[in-house]
């Protein structure tokens, strides 16, 4: 790779530009620019880190609200995904006829805001564990004063439904262990049933159905969130991907 | 003798908006103008002028197209709106009363 095309890169994963039109713009205005100077008086530049981040403070309101879109994009669409799973597992599994779906609303979207919390937490903003699990517990309190007022009935099983999804999640972004993001979606509903008796009425000491049902939902938002990883969130995560320090035999030129 | 970053920091904007009320320019330009008519004083990382740029650009007190410079290179040109025009006279007049302030003060009683 040339000095131009690295000192571009480095200030363009630091300049986090949203929008591809507008990164072709820079890249190209700067590259221009560049390839005007001679090798030896490229540090005239500057630092890349400087002018990335110089850049970053420029756009930044612009790439809160793409960030913000992406997420209620993703919120949306996985809370689409948690509805069309957890009514078919209700459908399936009871042979019954189909709920009011109106009093399942709160479930679908604590399950998919849950999976979602875990995720951004996790993956976008790069959390360490015991941070997600403090916005996790944190989001669980919220939701569950918020539904002790809007919808009291369904409060404790949209929180719990909301704390297995985010553990889920969690399990799934935090460790490689395959299917031990089970666990993750069957702990909250153990503890919950304990400490609290049956979740639902009629349902055994665990809730077989509802953790099916969630564990489902986890693997639909799984891929749900794949294909946002490939469509929407790529350029961000790449960002935060290559902007890890490069390995030391290979380190990039530092320009002061 | 170059002048001190923290200074020239303050006034890239009021340098920018000046010198493309003169004309449109391209960064590199921009970049060459000032240090030939400061004998190299504004010595500033080239690299800062691009964020400056954009900022006034975001603010609309510029306008940009990609146009052919005069050894055919495609260059990206900056101009001034008509915001811009009225944000080069503000800057430069507030400039002036700073630096009238300053100066007064080094000058001593």
């Amino acid at each position: 790779m040339r000095e131009v095309d690295r000192i571009v890169e480095r200030v363009l994963l630091r300049a986090k530009i949203p929008g591809a039109a507008r990164r072709r713009e820079i890249e190209r205005e700067l590259r221009d620019h560049l390839e005007g100077m001679a090798e030896e008086d490229l540090d005239r530049f500057g630092s890349p880190e400087v002018v990335g981040d110089a850049l970053a403070r420029v756009y930044a309101a612009e790439r809160l609200a793409a960030h913000v879109a992406r997420s209620a994009t993703l919120v949306i669409a996985s809370g689409l995904a948690a509805a069309v799973i957890i009514t078919g597992v209700q459908v399936v599994m009871t042979a019954a006829t189909l709920r009011a779906i109106s009093s399942e609303i709160a479930g679908f979207a604590t399950v998919a805001l849950g999976y979602c919390a875990a995720y951004l937490a996790r993956r976008q903003f790069r959390l360490s564990v015991p941070s997600v699990v403090g916005v996790i517990v944190g989001g669980a309190l919220w939701i569950s004063a918020g539904l002790s007022v809007l919808a009291p009935r369904h409060a404790v099983i949209a929180t719990v439904a909301f704390l297995s999804t985010a553990f889920g999640g969690l399990l799934v972004y935090a460790t490689p262990v395959p299917l031990l993001w089970l666990a993750g979606t069957a702990g909250p509903l153990l503890i919950a049933s304990i400490a609290l008796g049956p979740l639902v009425p009629g349902a055994g000491r665990f809730p077989w159905l509802i953790w099916v049902g969630l564990s489902l939902s986890c693997g639909a938002l799984r891929l749900v969130v794949r294909v946002f990883e490939r469509y929407v969130f790529s350029d961000q995560l790449r960002s935060v991907d290559i902007a890890l320090p490069p390995p030391s035999n290979n380190r990039a030129k530092t320009i002061p | 003798m170059p002048i001190d970053r923290e200074l020239l920091k303050g006034s890239i904007a009021l340098l920018i908006l000046r010198l493309l009320s003169e004309r449109d320019m391209y960064g590199g330009e921009i970049i060459q103008e000032s240090a030939r008519r400061t004998q190299d004083a504004f010595a500033f990382k080239e690299g800062t002028v691009y964020p400056a740029l954009h900022q006034l650009y975001k603010r609309g007190w510029l306008w940009s197209e990609w146009r052919r410079g005069p050894n055919g290179k495609q260059r990206k040109y900056y101009g001034l709106t008509a915001a811009g025009r009225r944000a080069a006279s503000r800057t430069q007049r507030d400039w002036r009363i700073f630096t009238d302030t300053v100066n007064a003060i080094l000058a001593g009683g």
